[in-house]
C-alpha cells in the first residue's frame, strides 16, 4: 500500500559496486509531523454515519492517533444540524433522517477538537447511485521470475451500468471474508474461523470521458491460491460503490495516483494531497483527508471451487507440531481479525 | 613619427631602387630648416638631388632623427604628411603633389599576396629589419595591407584578417587581434577571420591566443585588404587549466556571462572513469551546476536543464551525455572550443531560456596526417586526421566506444551480469577552405544502450548532420548558410512489473536552414543579421503493452510538427572608446502545424480529458495557431580602465520545445514536448550585471555577477503527471512563473605554476503556480523551490605543475542538497494506511560534498617523436564521501524506513592513457 518510492536510478554496471544505500533519517518539520485526519461521509443508503477523526503519525511508528471528546456537528444545505456522538476511538455517529438523505442534498462537517482546533469541510452533494452492476472473477496467472510457475488465481472485476443516471464518477469499497482452518486446533471451536478486512487499494474510476456511462470491467484485486487459505473453502466479496462529486473524485484520484506502486526507472514524483478540510483556528494547518457526501450501493458475491484452480495451500506442516507452530496453527482466532462466529450472511 | 618612418620603410620595400647612391644608408638629424636646405643635406650626403618647385615647399620645415636611411627615405619622411608625394627619377627624386611617378611598371602583384606578411617579411632587408627591431623592440614583423596608391587618408579601410595555426593550417578561433594606437580589437570567428575598419596609418598591433606564442606586428594600413597570420603553438607555454577568454577578452569582450572553456583545461583535471568532460568541468564555473552524479543535463543560472540549447558545429543534440549523465556524448579530443552564453546572449541564438553551450570541432589538421586517442577503464577513443589536399581539403574522423560489459560480467550478482552497457559514438567532418570560401561538412552520431538483468533496456541515439558554406563578399559583409539536421531517438522496454510492463519508442527531428550575415559597417559599428527555419517533427510514439501479462492499454501518444522562422538583426556599436552598446533583436514565428487533433475543453474546468468539449482536427500542414513576440537583447559594455569593466546586459529568450520530466535529471526516456494550441511558449527576461577586474601582475582575473530572471508560461508538471500514459500533456502540465536570480564570484589565476579558480555562486530557483481555481495551482499556488534549486555551490579546482611533466589537479565541489519532496508522516484513509507528503521540495537533500585529485605524467620532451603519449591517475571522490543521490522510502518489516541513495559512495581510482602522433606540443 505505501507507495514505494524507490529511485532505482541510475543502478548502473561497476557503478552498483560504488553505489550504496544507507538508513537516513531526515529530520522532518514538526509542523509536518501530527495534522488532524477527518474521514468520513453521509451516506444514502447507511443508516448510521460515521465519521473517524484522528492525527497522523510518524512515519517510524505507523497507527491510528484517534481523537476523542470533539463535538462534531454535520450540516446539510437547509441549514439542519445533526449531532455525531463520539463512540469512541476517534469514530463518531450520526443518524441522519432518510428524508433528508436524498440525492441533491449536501452536508459539512463542523469539528471543534476539544482544547484545539476548529475544522469545518466544504459542503459536498449526493449524487444519485446505480445499482452494482456485477461483481465476478476470471482466471489469471501472473507471471514470476520463473516462467514455469507463475502465480495462478483469480482477479475481481466488475462492471457498472449507470446509462440513465447522471454521476460519472464512482469509488469502489472492497471487503472480503474469507473462511479458513486451523489444522490442529486446541479446541474444536477454535478450528474453523472466518475473517474479514478491507482490501488495501484506492479503486475509483469515472465514465466522463466516454460517451455512455458504462463501466466494463474494472479491475479490483488478485487472490492467488497458494499463500493464504482464501481459496480453500470459501471467500466473499463485498462492493460497496459509492457515488461521488467532483471535487471528492479529484481527491480520490490523487490519493490512488499518489499510493499506486508505479514501477519503472524514473518514476513520478509523490506528493501533498489536499481535501476539502480547514482548519479554521489556524489556516496554515492543512487537514487530511476528505468529508464527502454520497450514494451507497453494494453487492456481495461469494467464491469457491474455482473451476481449473485447484488450492495449493499447504498447511502448517505436522513436523513442527506442537511445540514450534505457529498459533493459528493451533486457533483459528489468534490470526488477526480472525473469528470464530460465522458471519451471517455466510451460506452453509 | 613611428609613422611616417614605417610608411618610408614601406615605401622602399615596394620599389626597390635602381641607383647606388639612392642606396647609400645615412643617418639624417636635422633640426626646423627649410626643405630646400634639407636637399642640401641629402646632396652633400649621397650625392642625390632632389627636384621639387619651390611654391609646394616653401612653407615646409624638417625636423628629423634618422638613423640608417636612404635619401628616398629621409625625403619621403620629411614630406610625410604634406600631401607631396616623392618619387625616383633615373638616380634623382622628384617631389610632385599627390601622386608619384612611374618609373617602370610595377611587377604584377597579386592584391591578396600583397597584404600577406611573408612577402611584406621577405621583403624585409636585413638593415631595415634591425632598425625597426631597434626603434621598437617589440615589434618582429610588418604587416601592410592594401595598396598605397588607393590610399584616401580621410576614408577609413576596411581589412579582413585570418588567423591560422602555423602547424596544422587549421584556422584559430577566438584569437584577438589588438590595437595599441587605438586601444580596439576584434577576436577571430570560426573560420579564424577577424575585421575591423580603421582609418589607413601604422598601428602597432598584437595577436594573442591562448596556448600560442603573441605575434606583434607593425601593420601599415594603407586602403581595404586582407592578411594572413600564422600563430605557433607554445611549449613553454602551461597549457594548464585556462578557463578563458583571454586576459584581453575578459576585459573587452562584449558578452557578459561568456564563458569560454579550453579543451585542454580539462585534461589535466580530475576525472570521473578516466572520461574527460567538458560538461562537467563546466559545472565548476559560477552559475552553472549539475543536478548530482548520474544526472544528464546541466542548470545554469537556475534554469532547468531543458532551457540549454546544445550544439556541436551547428547541430542540436538533444541528449547529450552517454549512461544517463556519466559521460559526455562526444569525443573530447575533437573539441576546439566550448563557449557558454548565459547572460547575454548574441541575437542569432534563440529557442532556449537559460544558456547556449556550443562547441565547435577542430576542422583536421592540414598539413600532414595525425592521429590521437585514449584508453581509459570504460572506453577506447581514436582521432584521425589530416589532409585531403594540402592547405585547403582536410578532413578529421572520431570514434568512441566502451567496452564495460566485461566488468559487469564479472560481478556475482546476476542482476549486474545479466546486465549490459554499451554505448558509443562517431563523428567526422570535412572542411574546404579557398581563400574566401569554406565549406564545411560535419556529421554526428551517438548510441547508448543499457539493459539491467531482464527488467529495463534503455536506447538512444543522436544523429545529426550540418552543412554550412560561408563565403567573404567582400571585407565588410562575411555570410554563412548552414543545413542542419538533427534526430533524437528512444527507446524503452519496462519489464519491472510484468502487468505494467511496456516498451516505447519516441523519435524527434529539427531541420533548420539558416543564414548569417555580418557586416562591418565601420570601425566603429558592426552589424549581425541573418534570419532561419527550422521544422520539428516529433512522434511521440506508442506506448504497448510489453508481454502477454501487462495490463497496459495501448496508449498513441501522438505526432507534432512545427516551424519555426526566425529573423534576427544586431548592431554592435562603440559609442566611446571605453563604451560599447550591443543591440538587437530576434524575432520568431512559431507555428504547430497539423495533423493533429486538438481537444477544446469546457471552459471552467481542469483541462482534463473528463471535460473535453470539442474535437479539432487540423490537416498536414495547416496552421494550428501562431506565437510570435519580439525578443530584445541588449548589452551595455564600459571599460572601467585599462584592467576593469562593467557589463550590464538585458536578455529576452523565447522556449518552445521543452522536457517532459517529473525528475530532477534527464532520464533516457523524457520525451521533449513542442509548445501547442494549450502549451504556451515560455518567455524569460534576465537582467545582469557584471563587474570584471584583471589584477594582471598576479595573473588573477576576479568577476562578480548579479543576475535576475523571470519566466512566464514556465511548464511544470502537475501532481500525479504521468507523461508515459498521457498524449494530451496540457492535463498533465500548468504553465505559471519562475523566478531566478543570484550572485556570482569568480576568480581565476592563470599562467602560473599554481593555476585554477574559485568560484562560488548563490542562486535561487522559485517557481509559482497559481490561477483562480483550484486545479490552476500547484502547491496550493505558493512559491515553491525548483528541482534544482541549488542556492550555494562553490567550486575550487587547481593545478600544480610540479614540471612540465608533472602536474597535478585537484578539484573541490560543495553544493546545497537538492530539494525534494518527503513522505513526513503516516495517516489512515477508512483504515488504508497512506502517507502524507510534505508541500512541494519543502525539504532538501543532505549537502553535496566531492573532492577529487589527479596526476598527469607526460611523456617525454624531445621535439623528434613519433608519438607522445601521456598517463592520468585520477581519485574521483577521493574521500570516499557519501553523497546522497536521493532519498527514499519502503516499509521494512512493517515499518516505513527512509534510506538514503548515493551513487558512488567510494573513491574511485583510474588511469586513463592518452596518445597522439608528434611530440609534445603537436596537434
Amino acid at each position: 500500500m505505501f507507495r514505494n518510492s524507490r529511485y532505482y536510478l541510475p543502478v548502473m554496471l561497476m557503478l552498483l559496486l560504488a553505489s550504496c544505500i544507507k538508513r537516513y533519517d531526515p529530520n522532518i518539520d514538526s509542523s509536518d509531523k501530527f495534522k488532524y485526519v477527518i474521514t468520513g461521509s453521509v451516506n444514502k443508503g447507511d443508516s448510521v454515519q460515521r465519521l473517524y477523526i484522528s492525527t497522523s503519525s510518524l512515519l517510524s511508528r505507523p497507527r491510528i492517533i484517534a481523537i476523542t471528546g470533539c463535538s462534531v456537528k454535520i450540516i446539510d444545505g437547509k441549514g439542519n444540524k445533526y449531532i455525531a456522538k463520539d463512540v469512541g476511538k476517534g469514530n463518531y455517529e450520526a443518524i441522519i433522517p432518510e428524508s433528508e438523505l436524498v440525492t441533491g442534498n449536501t452536508f459539512m462537517v463542523d469539528i471543534q477538537v476539544a482544547g484545539g482546533a476548529h475544522i469545518i469541510s466544504d459542503f459536498d452533494r449526493i449524487q444519485d447511485c446505480p445499482e452494482v452492476d456485477s461483481v465476478f472473477y476470471i482466471r489469471e496467472d501472473i507471471p514470476t521470475s520463473n516462467p514455469y510457475f507463475p502465480t495462478r488465481g483469480i482477479r475481481f472485476y466488475m462492471n457498472l451500468n449507470a446509462e440513465t443516471f447522471y454521476c460519472r464518477n464512482y469509488r469502489i469499497e472492497a471487503i472480503e471474508t474469507w473462511e479458513y482452518t486451523a489444522p490442529f486446533p486446541d479446541y474444536a471451536d477454535r478450528r474453523v474461523c472466518w475473517v474479514t478486512s478491507n482490501i488495501r487499494s484506492i479503486f475509483d474510476f469515472t465514465t466522463q470521458n466516454q460517451t455512455a456511462n458504462i463501466y466494463t470491467l474494472y479491475p479490483l484485486h488478485f487472490v492467488d491460491n497458494y499463500s493464504s487459505q482464501r481459496l480453500r473453502y470459501m471467500y466473499s466479496l463485498l462492493i460497496n460503490q459509492y457515488s461521488l462529486s467532483e471535487a471528492a473524485f479529484t481527491f480520490w484520484e490523487k490519493m490512488r495516483i499518489n499510493s499506486s506502486d508505479q514501477g519503472g526507472l524514473y518514476e513520478n514524483q509523490p506528493f501533498q494531497v489536499s481535501g476539502n478540510l480547514h482548519n479554521l483556528s489556524n489556516p496554515d494547518q492543512q487537514v487530511l483527508g476528505f468529508f464527502g457526501a454520497s450514494a451507497k450501493k453494494s453487492k456481495r458475491i461469494f467464491v469457491s471451487d474455482v473451476p481449473g484452480l485447484p488450492n495449493q495451500y499447504i498447511d502448517c506442516r505436522p513436523a513442527y507440531w506442537p511445540e514450534i507452530a505457529a498459533p493459528e496453527c493451533l486457533d483459528c482466532t489468534a490470526l488477526v481479525g480472525g473469528t470464530n462466529v460465522k458471519p451471517k450472511y455466510w451460506p452453509n | 613619427m613611428k609613422n611616417m618612418i614605417a610608411g618610408v620603410l614601406l615605401l622602399f620595400v615596394t620599389v626597390s631602387l635602381p641607383a647606388q647612391q639612392l642606396d647609400k644608408i645615412t643617418d639624417y638629424h636635422v633640426k626646423n630648416i627649410p626643405f630646400a636646405e634639407f636637399c642640401g643635406v641629402i646632396y652633400n650626403q649621397t650625392s642625390v638631388r632632389v627636384f621639387y618647385q619651390e611654391k609646394w615647399v616653401g612653407k615646409i620645415f624638417v625636423t628629423l632623427s634618422l638613423d640608417s636611411a636612404t635619401a628616398m627615405e629621409a625625403v619621403s619622411a620629411a614630406l610625410h604628411n604634406t600631401g607631396l608625394k616623392v618619387s625616383v627619377w633615373h638616380t634623382n627624386l622628384v617631389v610632385l603633389p599627390g601622386e608619384k611617378l612611374l618609373p617602370w611598371l610595377p611587377p604584377y602583384v597579386n592584391k591578396e599576396h600583397l597584404g600577406s606578411t611573408d612577402t611584406a617579411a621577405k621583403a624585409l632587408t636585413a638593415s631595415e629589419e634591425k632598425y625597426m627591431t631597434g626603434r621598437n623592440a617589440d615589434v618582429i614583423q610588418n604587416l601592410k595591407i592594401g595598396r598605397k596608391e588607393a590610399q584616401v587618408s580621410s576614408v577609413k579601410a576596411n581589412v579582413t584578417g585570418r588567423i591560422l595555426d602555423e602547424e596544422t593550417g587549421e584556422p584559430i578561433y577566438s584569437a584577438t587581434i589588438y590595437i595599441k594606437e587605438n586601444s580596439t580589437g576584434a577576436a577571430s570567428d570560426f573560420n579564424g577571420f577577424l575585421s575591423f575598419t580603421l582609418k589607413p596609418g601604422s598601428y602597432n598591433v598584437q595577436f594573442e591566443y591562448l596556448g600560442y606564442e603573441k605575434k606583434k606586428y607593425l601593420m601599415e594600413l594603407y586602403s581595404d585588404g586582407n592578411f594572413t597570420v600564422t600563430m605557433r603553438k607554445v611549449a613553454i607555454q602551461m597549457q594548464g587549466v585556462v578557463v578563458y577568454g583571454d586576459r584581453q577578452m575578459s576585459i573587452r569582450a562584449k558578452d557578459p556571462g561568456l564563458d569560454k572553456m579550453s579543451i585542454k583545461a580539462i585534461k589535466e583535471l580530475p576525472t570521473m572513469m578516466g572520461e574527460r568532460d567538458i560538461l562537467k568541468i563546466s559545472t565548476t564555473l559560477p552559475g552553472i551546476v549539475s543536478a548530482g552524479e548520474g544526472a544528464a543535463g546541466l542548470n545554469v543560472r537556475g534554469g532547468g536543464s531543458d532551457q540549454n540549447a546544445f550544439y556541436i558545429n551547428k547541430i542540436p543534440i538533444y541528449n547529450t551525455s552517454h549512461l544517463f549523465g556519466f559521460f559526455p556524448a562526444f569525443n573530447a579530443d575533437i573539441i576546439k572550443d566550448f563557449s557558454i552564453y548565459k547572460g547575454f546572449i548574441p541575437a542569432q541564438y534563440g529557442g532556449h531560456l537559460s544558456s547556449v553551450l556550443n562547441i565547435k570541432t577542430r576542422q583536421g589538421n592540414r598539413k600532414h596526417f595525425t592521429a590521437r586517442g585514449g584508453i581509459s577503464p570504460v572506453t577506447c577513443d581514436l582521432v584521425v586526421e589530416g589532409p585531403i589536399k594540402k592547405d585547403t581539403l582536410s578532413y578529421i574522423l572520431s570514434a568512441r566506444a566502451s567496452y564495460s560489459d566485461w566488468i559487469l560480467k564479472r560481478i556475482k550478482d546476476p542482476v549486474i551480469s545479466n546486465s549490459s552497457a554499451t554505448f558509443n559514438d562517431l563523428s567526422g567532418g570535412f572542411t574546404y577552405d579557398i581563400r574566401k570560401t569554406q565549406v564545411a561538412l560535419f556529421g554526428y552520431h551517438s548510441y547508448d544502450k543499457f539493459s539491467l538483468s531482464d527488467q529495463n533496456t534503455y536506447s538512444y541515439s543522436n544523429n545529426g548532420l550540418s552543412a554550412v558554406f560561408s563565403h567573404n563578399f567582400s571585407n565588410k559583409l562575411k555570410a554563412e548558410f548552414s543545413m542542419v539536421g538533427s534526430q533524437y531517438s528512444f527507446s524503452t522496454t519496462d519489464m519491472q512489473v510484468e502487468v505494467k510492463a511496456y516498451e516505447h519508442s519516441y523519435k524527434m527531428e529539427h531541420y533548420e536552414f539558416r543564414t548569417d550575415f555580418k557586416h562591418t559597417i565601420n570601425e566603429k559599428n558592426s552589424l549581425e543579421y541573418g534570419l532561419g527555419i527550422i521544422q520539428y517533427r516529433l512522434n511521440r510514439g506508442t506506448v504497448l503493452p510489453y508481454g502477454e501479462n501487462s495490463l497496459r492499454s495501448t496508449v498513441e501518444l501522438g505526432r507534432e510538427q512545427a516551424f519555426e522562422t526566425s529573423l534576427y538583426i544586431s548592431d554592435s556599436y562603440d559609442i566611446l572608446p571605453w563604451l560599447n552598446l550591443t543591440f538587437g533583436g530576434r524575432y520568431a514565428l512559431y507555428t504547430p502545424t497539423g495533423p493533429k487533433t486538438v481537444y477544446e475543453y469546457t471552459p471552467g474546468t481542469s483541462k482534463d480529458v473528463r471535460h473535453i468539449s470539442d474535437t479539432l482536427n487540423f490537416s498536414n500542414n495547416r496552421p494550428i495557431c501562431y506565437y510570435h513576440e519580439p525578443d530584445l537583447r541588449v548589452s551595455l559594455n564600459i571599460e572601467t580602465d585599462q584592467s576593469g569593466s562593467v557589463k550590464l546586459a538585458f536578455n529576452q529568450m523565447h522556449q518552445n520545445l521543452f522536457l517532459l520530466s517529473t525528475t530532477t535529471s534527464i532520464a533516457p526516456n523524457t520525451q521533449w514536448k513542442l509548445a501547442d494550441y494549450h502549451l504556451k511558449p515560455s518567455v524569460c527576461n534576465q537582467f545582469s550585471v557584471g563587474v570584471f577586474r584583471t589584477l594582471a601582475e598576479l595573473g588573477i582575473e576576479t568577476s562578480a555577477e548579479v543576475f535576475y530572471k523571470q519566466t512566464r508560461n514556465y511548464p511544470e508538471f502537475m501532481d500525479g503527471a504521468n507523461f508515459i500514459e498521457n498524449p494530451q500533456v496540457e492535463t498533465a502540465v500548468l504553465q505559471g512563473l519562475q523566478k531566478a536570480y543570484g550572485l556570482e564570484l569568480f576568480v581565476k589565476r592563470s599562467y602560473r605554476k599554481l593555476e585554477g579558480w574559485i568560484s562560488y555562486t548563490y542562486s535561487r530557483s522559485l517557481i509559482t503556480v497559481t490561477g483562480d481555481n483550484v486545479w490552476d495551482k500547484i502547491n496550493q499556488g505558493d512559491q515553491y523551490p525548483a528541482n534544482y534549486d541549488i542556492p550555494n555551490s562553490l567550486n575550487v579546482v587547481f593545478n600544480y605543475h610540479l614540471s612540465r611533466r608533472l602536474i597535478f589537479g585537484s578539484i573541490f565541489t560543495y553544493q546545497t542538497g537538492k530539494p525534494v519532496t518527503y513522505p513526513v508522516s503516516v495517516y489512515y484513509l477508512n483504515g488504508l494506511p497512506v502517507l502524507d507528503y510534505s508541500k512541494r521540495n519543502a525539504y532538501r537533500i543532505p549537502d553535496y560534498v566531492r573532492a577529487d585529485f589527479s596526476v598527469t605524467i607526460e611523456g617525454n620532451l624531445k621535439k623528434e617523436k613519433f608519438m607522445h603519449s601521456s598517463f592520468i591517475f585520477s581519485a574521483y571522490n577521493a574521500f570516499g564521501r557519501e553523497n546522497p543521490y536521493s532519498v527514499y522510502y519502503k516499509v521494512e518489516d512493517g515499518f516505513i524506513r527512509s534510506f538514503m541513495y548515493s551513487v558512488i559512495g567510494v573513491p574511485i581510482f583510474t588511469v586513463t592513457w592518452l596518445f597522439k602522433l608528434g611530440n609534445y606540443v603537436s596537434e
